[in-house]
């Protein structure tokens, strides 16, 4: 014999699972398609923007002759 | 520290964050998901309960995805010097691909897509709930270890974080929530036995 406790026994409903993106199976494919088309980001070239400098630096100079 | 200063190579948090984070790190924390997936549809009392965990394990599998695809676009965008590379205050590197962090990114999205999913659950969600707490302690932990192995400043990390969380909350709510279908579902599981909010008496054994 088993007694289930209040806290216990209280029905927490149906499981539930992540359906289809957008509802529908092809919204699902598409989706899958688009997450891994978004990796061809990586071919792109790099930029340079200069961004990470702690101080711009400045050159100075008296040139000689 | 500010968010450009510079930081000298620390090799141990980098070949751990290699592990808590990026690849390691993602195929960690949706392996460890699927297990509490699985454990969540048996307790619930669902046949096919590694049928309907690979569900969840898609939507992970696609807020990495799409998290990398955005990350990866915002790296060549940005052109942020590493702070192991600031020496006099210059970049003394051509690798500039600091911004935002491709090792915090993936697991702050693993972890908003299970917490997304934690929050809309019924049933026996404690075990939806452990695997959000796993993803995001990966998460935070990564973030750290990145910036002390030198390879992230703080801002690299913190928008690695929230692009990861925006995604993969994005991602699972793509992916609107059902009920598991009734014939699937064993009888005499514990949440239909019971009555809803009431008292439960049960009795089991041999006689």
């Amino acid at each position: 014999m088993s007694v289930a406790c209040p806290s216990a026994a209280q029905d927490k409903g149906a499981p539930n699972h992540p359906g289809y993106a957008f509802g529908t199976p092809a919204g699902e494919a598409l989706f899958m398609i688009a997450a891994g088309l978004s990796n061809l980001t990586s071919y792109a070239p790099q930029r340079s923007t200069g961004w990470g400098r702690t101080r711009r630096t400045r050159t100075i100079g008296l040139r000689i002759g | 520290m500010g968010p450009d200063a510079p930081h000298a190579y620390n090799r141990t948090p980098d070949r751990v964050s290699d592990v808590t984070g990026a690849y390691g790190g993602a195929a960690i924390g949706m392996l460890a998901g699927l297990g509490l997936e699985i454990g969540y549809f048996e307790a619930a009392g669902v046949r096919g309960a590694a049928v309907y965990a690979q569900r969840t394990a898609l939507v992970d599998l696609e807020s990495v995805l799409f998290t990398r695809g955005v990350v990866d676009g915002l790296k060549r965008l940005t052109g942020r010097c590493r702070p192991r590379y600031f020496v006099d205050g210059a970049c003394v590197s051509e690798v500039r691909d600091a911004f935002p962090s491709g090792h915090t990114a993936p697991m702050g999205a693993l972890a908003a897509s299970r917490l997304v999913i934690a929050a809309q659950s019924s049933g026996p969600w404690e075990y939806r709930w452990g695997a959000f707490g796993i993803s995001e302690t990966l998460a935070i932990a990564t973030a750290v270890l990145r910036v002390k192995a030198g390879m992230h400043s703080w801002s690299d990390v913190a928008g690695g974080f929230l692009i990861g969380h925006a995604v993969g909350a994005l991602v699972a709510l793509a992916h609107p929530m059902q009920a598991v279908d009734p014939a699937d579902r064993r009888e005499g599981a514990a949440s239909s036995a019971i009555g809803r909010g009431g008292f439960g008496l049960t009795w089991s054994g041999a006689f």
